[in-house]
């Protein structure tokens, strides 16, 4: 018995099973041997182009945490905003040095503004992803008080359909809020009276006031108020259920499509060319931060999914490239871009 | 529910010393980021926002909103002493203050203003505490048809505290409108007035524009007529406020302390939008409203006052709707969810320790804050004899480096010249700033309740008149119109040119 | 009248006139309501109005008043604009320090003449104290010229 323990110990200490043997102590050195000589020596710039305080830059902060609680440097968070956020996805695809030491912390929005706004300055292979972050699927949700209380999606669409024009549910424009509804008035085959919001909260507030039936929005925006069953959720845009809502159908079981998939699909990256060492060790520094069992408690408190799918920053590019296929399509088939 | 029983509770969980310390250190640092001019308390929360990731989750809350009201406090500083506003909610401040600081009463101005804050800041808790639920109530009620309605009254109420030319008043809030509508539509995200140009699609942050109209122009005017010597000439008088301080302030205290309270409780009001109207408000219901503009005390009492009660009446539709009226109850928001606290009508019910903590830390720090700033005033005031000719390149620095800070962009910084030199020479020629700055607060939320209401109307206006709500306040405003359009003749006509900024 | 008084006026009405004719270029009316052109094109008409009222309502007594009251305020006004564009033009290139103490030095001789010593020493310890407060301390991320500061 004795000798077992001793033998499991010495396959956990070579690192055989990284698995269950991932202290941080281990995970440190481990870093340290892929960290080159002449990189980090001053801090490493998280940029974030949205503002302080939002998701995304709650997102980043904690991950710069959990990276400096790994390798040992600084990690600083610089928001830089505007427009909202095609200032910095600009910055970063055109003008931010590839040295390693500016890393974004993006979602969506770095693709979705190199297919609308960038006219073809820029492109998201621009960037270089280094790691999946996390992801929250975009949902709607009714009032247990109101117009659609005891109601399920597919009642919402037999009313879109039954009597268009009525049904009013807040969006925030030209995002994926107000894509998700275009796609419900098409598979419904009615229309919505889509009121645009700044942001998912406001609109669950207006939920909860009565001046519209359905809101769109992540679970962050809106936990409390289902907690307290003032609210509940009619459907998930998102490809399959989530762990954290298994009860919650998706848009696309329900209304029986396969293109209503909308989310915050968050991930890190790097404008293109940072030599391979220093990628390397970024890629390994971020995995070791994002495969803490805090941070993934600290992510999962968000209302966002940790598991991820993607074992390297290459399978992130090639996801991240079928994302913006599928985009593209919507929004040629919505007259958004030219055919 | 006995809420003085949780109350209590919500003290035991604050009086501990580490909560105690955490409380002032949040003010100290808040007071003191709001004393530099464009770094305010949203910089400062982002700046700190990182420390607080290590603390439990009281102690982050506590010190954050320390540092939020802190900096609502230090904001004035800088309004007064050198008249450029450390932040947005302290433009107003500048009007009276810093005429009193030129009269040698800095001391005065920067007393009430502290003391003010106090009595705002105790009395907004208060409704705080007893009235949550009930405010809740009333603010969820409040769709975009009876935010458009509050917004119509906000501008009239703006022409209320006008002192000079009403056309030249009226230019810059159309201005101000207009420049709020550059960059992306917020309604449907079409481009407007960007001319291609990345930097213009982000709009114009109030930030840059306020330092640039407040804080350069300031520089200009003063570089320009101070040969030598120094922006005071006069020697500063006693540092507190007199008996006849107190007589004029106390109910502009008061009056102010509702109106932001009410204002803060609504999203999108807010600190700025509170101490224009206590202004506004105070101007009209003063006797002798001449004085405004020339040190009247009033003036700084009744919308610092406002800004402060604004700040706690924020605290509502964020603890218990998980809604941000405003960018830096957003960054409070970032930092709840950060802890893994979800504000929402379940705080109240499965983390009383948070939510009652930290009620009564604002309690606790609003006491802190005033025996903090008291004696600090004299120190102020001492800045004030720092030789302007090394004090203007220090506050210029600043500016730069507090606008760069907005958004890490350097376009920013040619915004804040490009408006300083625009606001130099309109201070010559007598127009007021200050209408602009709300303007340009006022302006996206006017115009997003508008075309929010008639969307969902279909179209119909009558939207507007048909919720009782909406219509009692569109009635009020449309009232308070008529009566300064009765009046307006006489106004218009006896507008002088101001001797502001030219004399 | 002064003529910078005019001229602002005159500003006015060109302004209004520009943005109601850009505004009207964007849609105006939706069936659902104004478009996005609508509130700039009321703002645009304001302005216009308020500037050709300004124009017009100024029979008034001519403040015989000259803009600039000597030559030498307003050479101290464009060495502060000098600086300041300064400041924005080279921050980007040569990073924060770099780029004020210099300006700061020159902007600390701009009201009167002092001992280079005196202005070289404040010029540095401002900037130096000024960039580690806000880089070093709190972290805001000042822009880094090529000597990585």
């Amino acid at each position: 018995m004795r000798r077992v323990a001793a033998l499991l110990s010495l396959v956990l200490l070579l690192g055989a099973v990284p698995a269950f043997a991932d202290s941080v102590a281990e995970t440190r050195s481990r870093l340290a041997a892929l960290k080159p000589a002449d990189y980090p020596t001053q801090p490493i710039e998280f940029v974030v182009v949205y503002p302080a305080g939002g998701g995304m830059d709650t997102t980043a902060r904690l991950l710069a945490k959990y990276v400096e609680k790994y390798a040992d440097h600084r990690v600083i968070v610089v928001n830089k905003t505007g427009g909202a956020g095609f200032i910095g996805h600009t910055y970063l695809a055109t003008q931010a040095k590839n040295d390693g030491y500016t890393v974004g912390i993006l979602a969506n929005g770095a693709w979705t503004d190199a297919i609308l706004k960038a006219k073809g300055k820029w492109s998201h292979t621009n960037f270089e992803a280094v790691s999946f972050v996390n992801y929250a699927p975009v949902t709607w949700i009714a009032s247990t008080e109101g117009r659609f209380k005891n109601r399920s999606l597919k009642d919402v669409a037999a009313t879109i359909k039954a009597e268009p024009g009525t049904v009013k549910v807040a969006i925030v424009p030209s995002i994926s809020f107000e894509f998700l509804a275009e796609q419900v008035e098409t598979a419904a085959g009615g229309t919505l009276v889509k009121v645009p919001f700044q942001g998912g909260a406001p609109g669950v507030t207006a939920l909860l006031g009565g001046h519209v039936d359905i809101a769109t929005g992540f679970l962050s925006e809106y936990r409390g108020h289902l907690e307290a069953g003032k609210v509940k959720v009619l459907a998930a845009a998102a490809e399959r259920r989530t762990p954290d809502m298994p009860q919650v159908s998706t848009f696309n079981e329900v209304l029986g499509v396969k293109n209503m998939v909308w989310s915050a699909w968050r991930f890190a990256a790097v404008p293109r060319g940072v030599p391979a060492d220093r990628k390397k060790y970024l890629e390994a520094a971020l995995t070791a931060a994002l495969r803490d069992p805090e941070l993934q408690a600290e992510y999962r408190k968000t209302g966002s999914i940790v598991e991820s799918p993607y074992a390297s920053g290459a399978q992130v590019d090639a996801a991240i490239d079928k994302f913006a296929v599928l985009e593209r399509e919507f929004f040629t088939t919505t007259g958004r871009l030219p055919k | 529910m006995d809420v003085l029983g949780q109350l209590a509770a919500g003290f035991g969980v604050i009086l501990t010393p580490a909560n105690l310390y955490y409380c002032f250190l949040g003010s100290l640092v808040g007071t003191l980021v709001g004393v530099l001019p464009g770094i305010g308390p949203l910089a400062a929360l982002s700046l700190l926002l990182p420390f607080t990731f290590t603390l439990p989750p009281v102690a982050s809350l506590v010190m954050l909103a320390a540092i939020f009201y802190g900096a609502m406090y230090g904001g004035s500083t800088t309004s007064i002493l050198v008249n450029i506003p450390g932040e947005a909610a302290s433009v107003v401040t500048c009007l009276d203050g810093h005429e009193m600081a030129k009269q040698g009463r800095a001391g005065a101005a920067l007393g009430i203003a502290a003391i003010g804050s106090f009595i705002a800041g105790t009395l907004s808790n208060i409704g705080l505490t007893l009235f949550s639920p009930v405010l809740v109530a009333v603010a969820l009620r409040f769709g975009p048809p009876e935010y458009f309605a509050i917004m119509i009254l906000g501008f009239v109420m703006t022409l209320y505290m006008v002192a000079g030319s009403a056309l030249k008043a009226m230019v810059m809030l159309a201005l101000g409108v207009f420049l709020s509508t550059v960059g992306m539509d917020i309604v449907n995200g079409a481009e407007r007035f960007t001319f291609g140009s990345v930097n213009l699609a982000g709009g114009f942050d109030l930030v840059p524009v306020v330092m640039g109209l407040f804080g350069v122009s300031e520089i200009l005017l003063n570089v320009e007529q101070f040969a030598r010597g120094e922006v005071f000439s006069r020697r500063i008088r006693r540092l507190l406020p007199t008996f006849r301080d107190w007589l004029d302030s106390w109910a502009p205290i008061l009056r102010g302390s509702f109106l932001g309270f009410g204002l803060g409780v609504l999203p999108g009001g807010g600190p700025v939008t509170a101490s224009f109207l206590s202004y506004a408000v105070e101007r009209r219901l003063s006797r002798r409203p001449e004085r405004f503009g020339h040190g009247a005390i009033e003036g700084v009492a009744g919308p610092e006052s406002a800004n402060n009660a604004a700040v706690a009446g924020s605290m509502i539709p964020l603890l218990s709707l998980g809604l941000p009226s405003n960018a830096v109850t957003a960054l409070l928001l970032g930092a709840l969810i950060i802890q893994g606290v979800q504000p929402g009508p379940m705080l109240m019910v499965q983390r009383p320790e948070i939510f009652w903590g930290v009620i009564a830390s604002l309690y606790v720090g609003n006491v802190m804050l005033l025996i903090l700033n008291l004696p600090l005033i004299g120190l102020w005031v001492q800045l004030l004899r720092v030789p302007y000719r090394i004090l203007f390149p220090c506050v210029l620095l600043l500016t730069v480096i507090g606008t760069y800070s907005v958004n890490h962009n350097v376009f920013d910084v040619w915004v804040m010249i490009g408006f300083g030199l625009a606001g130099y020479v309109v201070r010559k020629l007598g127009y007021e700033l200050a209408p602009l700055v709300l303007a340009m607060v006022l302006g996206p939320l006017l115009e997003q309740a508008l075309r929010q209401s008639l969307i969902m109307s279909s179209g119909n206006p009558a939207i507007f008149m048909t919720r009782p709500i909406a219509a009692t306040i569109v009635l009020l405003a449309a009232a308070l119109a008529a009566v300064l359009v009765l009046r307006g003749k006489r106004l218009a006509l006896a507008a002088q040119p101001t001797v502001e900024g030219s004399s | 009248m002064s003529r910078v008084e005019l001229a602002v006026d005159a500003f006015w009405v060109l302004l209004g006139a520009a943005i109601i004719a850009h505004a009207v270029q964007l849609r105006l009316w939706e069936p659902s309501g104004p478009g996005s052109g609508f509130v700039p094109l009321l703002a645009g008409a304001v302005i216009a109005a308020g500037g050709l009222g300004l124009l017009l309502a100024r029979p008034r007594p001519a403040r015989a008043e000259v803009f600039w009251a000597a030559r030498a305020s307003a050479l101290r006004i464009v060495a502060v604009l000098a600086g300041l564009v300064t400041m924005a033009v080279l921050m980007p290139v040569l990073g924060f320090l770099l780029t004020a103490a210099p300006t700061m030095a020159f902007l600390l001789t701009v009201i009167e003449r002092q001992r280079w010593t005196w202005v070289v020493g404040m010029a540095l310890a401002s900037s130096v104290g000024l960039y580690w407060l806000f880089d070093r301390v709190l972290e805001m991320a000042l822009p880094k010229g090529p000597l990585g500061f």
